[in-house]
């Protein structure tokens, strides 16, 4: 795998600020950004739920695999040179539970996270 | 010469032997790491030699600040004391600094190994027929930064 899509939500300013961090980043994998329900995402995956990549982050691969929510932020951190072993260490069994739990409650507050950062 | 310079020299002697050793075994071993981790062997040979100049440093620095004894020394059994808790601090320091070492370079070693993995860590949660995109808005062709080259991982 070399590459990947993130569908990303462009309404939201936390968002813009995650993916101008990620996009900074030196990557192992080239990440491709592109807003979520946007018509760009809607003609390159015609069979995709576009209402529910507005509601997570959604990464998709070269063969058209699908991660959501605390998956695709895994499979974001992996695709960074500095932070695969961190991915990796959050994928384990033991911290799947915590990442799911902490992706959730950013993802389901990012509108009010967005507005206190002005 | 007084008992306590008798000590002292035989401390910086001890403590600089101990000190050597460790920082070659350290320099011979470390390179086997950092060459299998930065795939250049001229890259690795650099940070190794950064890695030992640091480690004598500190441990110079520490040996030299820890030389001084302040009631002095008397007799014999109390110069064998004074320097056998010398001794035994500074190898307690080298110990503490090698295990250090050691993680750095397995960090740098773990590091190299993920970067040439393949498979993701987690599984799709499902899976999406796809299109390309539009002619002429291909992106450039992509150059991972610094990864090593290696096998399962596919070269730009």
């Amino acid at each position: 795998m070399r590459s990947a899509t993130v569908l990303y939500d462009a309404d939201c300013a936390l968002c813009r600020r995650a993916k101008a961090w990620l996009e900074a980043q030196p990557q192992l994998l080239r990440l491709e950004f592109v807003p979520a329900a946007s018509d760009e995402a809607r003609r390159r995956y015609p069979a995709l739920d576009h209402a529910a990549t507005l509601r997570d982050l959604t990464v998709i691969g070269e063969k058209g695999e699908v991660w959501r929510a605390e998956r695709a932020w895994v499979m974001c951190l992996w695709a960074l040179a500095e932070h695969r072993l961190k991915a990796e260490h959050l994928s384990s069994p033991g911290m799947r539970p915590l990442a799911r739990i902490a992706i959730s409650t950013i993802s389901a507050n990012r509108r009010w996270l967005s507005s206190l950062d002005g | 010469m007084t008992w306590t310079v008798t000590m002292y020299l035989l401390y910086l002697a001890i403590s600089t032997a101990l000190t050597v050793w460790v920082g070659r075994t350290l320099y011979h071993n470390g390179s086997v790491f950092l060459v299998e981790v930065f795939a250049q062997e001229g890259l690795a040979k650099t940070v190794n030699h950064l890695l030992v100049v640091g480690f004598y440093l500190v441990n110079f620095g520490f040996v030299s600040l820890f030389l001084r004894v302040s009631d002095g020394v008397g007799n014999a059994q109390q110069a064998i004391e004074a320097l056998s808790l010398k001794v035994g601090v500074v190898l307690l320091v080298l110990g503490g600094m090698h295990f250090m070492n050691m993680f750095v370079l397995n960090r740098f070693r773990r590091r190299g190994i993920a970067s040439r993995h393949s498979t993701p860590p987690v599984a799709p949660d499902a899976w999406t027929p796809q299109r390309g995109p539009l002619p002429g808005n291909q992106a450039p062709p992509f150059v991972p930064p610094y990864a090593p080259p290696g096998p399962g991982r596919v070269q730009a």
